[in-house]
């Protein structure tokens, strides 16, 4: 699933893309990672719940998981960001904030 | 973008655990790049499964289920708690959503359709409930919903009662909610269902709807 990237050049606030009509409740279930961890494009980061369905939600980019906002447990409304990446830039991850 | 195939595959009567990872290996086919879509049709062995989002209270009467070998599974799919077994007909699409539209919501829609159109073709009178998801019939539940996405690939989808025992549904709490009434097919006809004409009703009808869908979003696929 993609996310919506949005910030300064190498750091991405991640919010969920409109995935489900607005009756549904959308719940986080689990982090695939940790806050520190490296990833890789397409790499799953976590799941995320509708009352009959979860989906795995993929990285965008390379990077480091900087911040996480949402826990499992959580609801997330459309355009709420979950987490911040700093996306990985030639010499290792970029240092500036979001 | 042209729309690609939708191709369907019977796989006949599976062990739970095993169809998880033949999906798996088409979701990943489905993942690569002009891959088709698949239907996979298939019947279980005995089996209770939990999706993310419920607990094993849920079973009401473990003896119950251990006498007739029944195997327990914590599921990756959404919804709450149900069983499988011969005789019901579950349907698993494994569908790329970026090539129909990019809603949880929409999708899980299309599948409550797809199953009262087959449902009616073949005799059975259901319908959708604002609210409720599943399939529902005047004699009560007919068919069950629990969805698994990755990266907009789906698997796991759909389970139908046509002849199958409705007496373990009296045993758990059916997704989650306690007193659901189950029916099936065999039951609302008074008759069994001959199971092969139900499957090719099935895999015509999901192949109408979501070719449908796909030729009709083909006009600017999102990525």
């Amino acid at each position: 699933m993609s996310l919506l990237a949005r910030g300064r050049k190498v750091a991405m606030e991640l919010k969920l893309e409109d995935i489900s009509g607005q009756n549904d409740n959308v719940v986080i279930t689990l982090w695939h990672v940790e806050r520190g961890k490296m990833v890789s494009k397409g790499q799953d980061l976590l799941e995320i719940s509708t009352d009959k369905a979860t989906f795995d939600v993929s990285s965008p980019c390379d990077g480091v998981i900087d911040r996480i906002y949402k826990r499992p447990g959580d609801s997330v409304a459309r355009d709420e960001a979950v987490a911040v990446i700093k996306e990985t830039v030639q010499g290792g991850p970029a240092g500036s904030d979001v | 973008m042209k729309p690609q195939d939708i191709r369907t595959l019977d796989l006949g009567i599976v062990d739970y655990r095993e169809a998880c990872l033949i999906q798996k290996r088409y979701v990943r086919e489905v993942l690569s790049e002009d891959a088709v879509d698949y239907l996979l049709l298939l019947e279980h062995k005995p089996v209770i499964t939990f999706g993310r989002v419920t607990d094993e209270n849920n079973i009401l009467d473990r003896e119950y289920f251990s006498s007739l070998g029944y195997d327990i599974v914590r599921s990756e799919r959404g919804g709450r708690i149900t069983c499988h077994m011969p005789g019901q007909l579950v349907i698993y699409p494994i569908l790329d959503l970026r090539r129909i539209k990019k809603d949880i919501s929409y999708y899980i829609d299309l599948l409550e359709i797809c199953v009262v159109r087959a449902l009616e073709r073949l005799g059975v009178k259901a319908y959708r409930i604002h609210g409720k998801r599943g399939v529902w019939t005047d004699l009560g539940k007919i068919a069950f919903i629990g969805v698994k996405g990755k990266s907009w690939v789906t698997c796991h989808g759909v389970a139908v009662n046509i002849n199958n025992d409705t007496e373990p549904y009296k045993r758990i709490n059916p997704c989650g909610v306690k007193g659901v009434r189950v029916t099936s097919a065999r039951l609302m006809l008074a008759r069994p269902v001959d199971m092969k004409r139900a499957k090719h009703v099935f895999s015509s009808v999901f192949r109408d709807v979501f070719t449908r869908e796909r030729k009709e979003s083909c006009h600017g696929i999102e990525t």
